[in-house]
């Protein structure tokens, strides 16, 4: 979950154990493809695409109109994560787009066709995930699939899909130089047809056996000393790959090496002799036998006891992304208006700034490795926090307790108020501010604050004073008269400081 | 990287107010008072790390060699008639190159030739680990070389930081990312700033006890960084607003950089290392432009990176700090002799590095690199000299300090090259029995002893910014050990240089006052 609200957490909070990781499970219906929004920012007409229409496999007339066009698959990713429904679907989406990276300097077509392919699979099986990856137009791009044929070999997608797609860099992952190199043999001849996507047709990877190499691939003792038999004929390339994926499927360390990356994501970022025992290598085994089927293995490690072990919680520092978009859902905001389309657009071109200016552009990775507190030792998740970054998402949540997100619209400035009183309206006991300091650090902060904070919170939502019963009339009066404007102002301007203060605390960092 | 191209584009249609921040350039202060304040400043080393794996064949280009260099890499090699030539040498710069090859000319340059490391690894990120952190091929350190250079300096910190006698952040990266380089082995020790104008008062955070739980460690890291942004953020805030113009850079991620290392430099910052970073040298593809190979990707990046130069230096001069700034660049290896068909090239190994500065001893520093002469055997570039070497030299000549020091830096011995034309402390040597000062750390008196050769010398105490803060002695010794008395009560806490400079002889010695003695 990327942010959940006070109502989605009550929900799980009534369900069984089971029953909850069967929601977080569920795989929620197909998303609507970004449609023509741009048109304002574009000062034109698309001549592929009206306007409010879905642009994605009609004609690319120009590069200004395919450039509007990815800022529309950008603000694309933005909806469909300040849209999900209650389940760790989208965070799924994330883990796998932060694994298997491409950025979005492509054709925007391409950049959703890719993101598209990850998030049907979100759930679904790891090994079919990779042989879509393998001959995704948008990866071919990427790391120069599209440009390695057997004369001269360009062994960039051999060397991740080891390195970081499936094998890793762990102690155990003993491929080697060669291994490489015969990857990229087996990998060579295929394309992308750019004429054919220019016109809108379905972007598919094209394959040319002349530029195939056809030798025999022999690989290392890691992989059995395997040897991929070279292949004529047009299916002779993908006949290969499929062996070149068996393999490396065949091959422990992959099964090992996403059950590592599922662990770092949902629980901690260290491994210990002991998680790998007792967590990794079950969890490996599962994965096998259930043929690279992914549920299985998050239902696995959603309901383990090491998932639950108290010592995990609030041990995750918050990407920008569950900071900010988080935030934004858990309050609820929205758009000012979700019919104004270019009102839309240019809110979530803001947040792209905001996400930016954390270190996290949603949609493109710094690099093939993904974003490096994902795995940069010794700080790893640490990193997100630089005296940079710590003082740019104070100001970003002292924005939305003050005045609520700026957003600049077209030229125009908006604001996107944040309303408090409406997220109070969704406590339990509102009035009580223990109550309140309770329900806001369940869905706000990683960590209980200690009593000398809560004393803080009490005072700062007191304005001073120290009666508590201040507040139980201050919301009361509001609640019995909600249209009396001197009553809603009160609350208000006491929920602002306190929510102020609540989210400078390193706590709301932490998740 | 490319990934900078979509921020870069939305620049105007989203900068927010209040948010975004801006340069001041309207602060009144008179260059020669803020060239007064440069003085007083450290030495600094800037590096610039060239991300991706930058082409060393095509950026330096062999010309004895051309005929195996164009059969090699026919697709991206660059016509001979586009090079400049350097005087005298076999050798020629990309036609991007022109404001490095004036730098040459002027003997302010360094190139070393063919650097790396024995059992070259190929990934982008184990590589750049590698030479971030110093370490062999099969040696996996969580540290960078500058964290340790930082960590041996500055042992406690961030405990105690920032304080009387160090205000000033220790390094300095632009940008919003960690690297591995400023990494100590036990903290980060670097600040990173996007914009030294652009700092925010937090609300002060709860600093009291946290759990002794993983969560409790992560919020202690946050509440520490959160603390340390507020205080470094004022220095470096004022050290910012102290300049007022710089001569105009061009409109590129690294000239914005470098010109906000100039800035700080010159406001006074006594930060002695800064990090830089311009990406997208991973040429795979299209590194060249099909019809014109002295245009395309690399071309722009070299371009970039030789206006940019051109500007910092620029720059460096009209504020009167260019002898204190001494420049580096690096990247995480080289690229294969042989191009692919993609009109670019593959990982490789060796690459020359560059070293600049007024304070350089400018030239070429190796043999040119050997093609093989056929296209069935070697592709790869043997190193010459190990990257650490270079590390070596900087420490020892520009920083001043002892072999000893450095090796337990660069955790090991890698012979140094004297690419410092007028080295910190000409002949240090800590090691040499010849002196020593004792006790190392400082107590309130201490013992310096030198062997005198009977011809004049003085000893004198330099703090760590090269500042001569007292003379202890000046005459005529007799030949033979001499014993000089140093009361050290009230030295301030931190790192000094010991000086015994006679007419043949010039003898230094480093030594810490620690808050503990």
């Amino acid at each position: 979950m990327v942010g959940y609200t006070r109502e989605e957490l009550r929900q799980v909070s009534s369900m069984t154990l089971a029953t909850s990781i069967d929601t977080m499970l569920t795989v929620p219906g197909p998303v609507t493809p970004p449609v023509n929004d741009y048109e304002a920012y574009l000062r034109r007409a698309d001549p592929g695409c009206a306007a409010g229409n879905p642009w994605v496999f009609t004609q690319i007339s120009d590069g200004d109109i395919d450039f509007a066009r990815r800022l529309s698959y950008i603000g694309w990713l933005y909806d469909n994560m300040m849209n999900h429904e209650l389940s760790v679907h989208e965070k799924m989406v994330l883990f796998w787009h932060n694994l298997l990276v491409t950025d979005s300097e492509d054709l925007s077509i391409l950049n959703y066709q890719y993101m598209d392919m990850l998030r049907s699979h979100a759930l679904g099986n790891y090994k079919d995930i990779i042989i879509n990856l393998t001959l995704n137009p948008r990866m071919l791009n990427y790391l120069n699939g599209s440009r390695n044929v057997a004369q001269q070999p360009d062994e960039n997608y051999a060397r991740e899909l080891q390195e970081l797609f499936c094998i890793g860099k762990w102690q155990d992952s003993q491929y080697t130089e060669n291994d490489v190199r015969e990857a990229a043999r087996v990998l060579t001849g295929w394309y992308n047809d750019f004429e054919e996507i220019y016109q809108g047709n379905v972007p598919e990877p094209k394959y040319w056996e002349g530029n195939h190499d056809t030798g025999n691939k022999q690989f290392s003792s890691f992989y059995g000393n395997r040897v991929i038999q070279g292949r004529v004929g047009q299916n002779g390339g993908y006949t290969e790959i499929m062996e070149l994926i068996d393999m490396i499927f065949e091959n422990p360390v992959t099964a090992k090496h996403l059950c590592r990356k599922l662990w770092q994501y949902f629980v901690h970022t260290e491994i210990t002799a002991d998680v790998e025992l007792n967590v990794i290598e079950p969890l490996a085994e599962l994965l096998i036998q259930e043929n690279f089927e992914v549920e299985p293995v998050l239902r696995t490690l959603l309901s383990s006891e090491a998932f639950f072990d108290q010592s995990f919680r609030g041990a995750l520092v918050k990407s920008p992304a569950e900071f900010l978009i988080g935030t934004w859902k858990t309050l609820e905001l929205n758009y000012d208006d979700p019919n104004d389309l270019t009102q839309k657009f240019y809110t979530r071109l803001t947040l792209n700034y905001y996400l930016d200016r954390m270190g996290m552009e949603l949609g493109s990775p710094p690099s093939v490795a993904g974003w490096a507190p994902y795995y940069q030792e010794p700080l790893r998740d640490k990193a997100w926090i630089t005296t940079d970054t710590v003082t740019f998402r104070a100001q970003v949540s002292d924005m939305i307790s003050s005045n609520g997100i700026y957003i600049n619209n077209n030229g125009d400035v908006l604001w996107l108020i944040t309303d408090f009183v409406k997220l109070l309206e969704s406590f339990d006991e509102p009035d009580n501010i223990d109550s309140l300091i309770r329900e806001s650090t369940l869905l706000f902060l990683g960590l209980e604050l200690s009593d000398e904070q809560k004393e803080d919170l009490k005072s700062v939502l007191l304005s001073g004073q120290s009666d508590e019963y201040y507040w139980w009339d201050a919301w009361n009066s509001y609640k019995n008269f909600p249209e009396n404007e001197m009553y809603r102002t009160t609350v208000e301007n006491r929920l602002r400081p306190f929510f102020r203060v609540l989210f400078q605390y390193s706590e709301f960092n932490l998740m | 990287m490319k990934r900078r191209s979509f921020i870069k584009h939305l620049g105007h249609a989203v900068a927010v107010p209040g948010v975004v921040g801006s340069f001041g350039f309207t602060s009144p202060l008179s260059v020669a008072r803020m060239i007064e304040s440069a003085r007083e400043t450290n030495r600094v080393l800037v590096m610039i790390f060239l991300s991706g794996g930058n082409d060393g064949l095509n950026t330096i280009v062999p010309l004895d060699e051309y005929s195996r260099y164009d059969l090699h890499r026919p697709n991206v090699a660059l016509p001979e008639s586009s090079l400049l030539n350097l005087p005298n040498r076999s050798l020629a710069f990309h036609p991007s190159l022109s404001f490095l090859r004036s730098l040459y000319d002027e003997k302010r340059l360094a190139i070393v030739q063919s650097v790396g490391y024995p059992n070259q690894n190929f990934s982008h990120f184990r590589s750049t680990d590698i030479w971030m952190s110093a370490s062999d091929s099969n040696e996996f350190l969580t540290s960078g070389w500058t964290g340790r250079l930082l960590n041996h300096e500055f042992p406690d910190y961030p405990e105690g930081y920032p304080n009387d006698d160090f205000e000033d952040p220790l390094a300095i990266e632009i940008g919003n990312g960690g690297s591995l380089l400023f990494q100590g082995p036990t903290a980060a020790m670097s600040m990173t700033i996007s914009n030294p104008n652009d700092f925010y008062r937090l609300i002060s955070n709860n600093t009291g006890e946290v759990p002794d739980t993983l969560a409790g460690d992560k919020l202690k890291h946050i509440r520490l960084i959160a603390q340390q942004s507020q205080q470094y953020g004022e220095v470096v805030k004022k050290a910012s607003e102290r300049v007022g113009q710089q001569v105009e850079y061009p409109q590129s991620y690294l000239a914005n950089q470098l010109k906000i290392v100039s800035r700080l430099i010159a406001g006074g910052l006594r930060t002695p290392v800064y990090l830089v970073r311009i990406g997208g040298f991973d040429t795979h593809a299209d590194q060249v432009d099909r019809s014109d190979p002295t245009r395309g990707w690399h071309a722009n990046l070299l371009n970039d990176l030789d206006s940019s130069i051109n500007a910092f230096m620029s720059d460096l001069e009209y504020l009167g700090i260019d002898d204190k700034v001494l420049g580096m660049t690096f990247s995480e290896f080289g690229r294969r002799i042989i191009a692919n068909a993609s009109f670019g090239t593959d990982h490789g190994s060796a690459a020359p590095m560059f070293v600049f500065g007024n304070k350089v001893n400018g030239g070429v520093y190796g043999e040119d690199p050997v093609l093989p002469s056929n296209r069935s055997s070697q592709n790869n570039l043997p190193a010459q000299y190990d990257f650490r070497s270079v590390y070596g030299s900087v420490l020892e000549q520009w920083f001043a300090m002892g072999k000893s020091d450095v090796n337990s830096i660069l955790l090991g011995d890698f012979p140094s090259l004297p690419i410092v034309e007028d080295p910190a402390f000409i002949g240090i040597n800590s090691d040499v029995v010849e002196m020593s000062v004792f006790p190392n750390p400082l107590k309130n008196q201490a013992n310096i002893v030198f062997i005198s050769d009977g011809e004049p010398v003085e000893v004198s105490i330099f703090d760590r910014q090269g500042r001569k803060i007292q003379q202890l002695y000046q005459g005529t010794p007799v030949s033979g050990k001499k014993m000089i008395e140093w009361n050290t009560s009230t030295l301030p806490i931190g790192v000094y240089i010991v000086l015994v400079k006679g007419q043949n002889m010039t003898f230094s010695r480093q030594v810490i006052k620690r808050k503990d003695f």
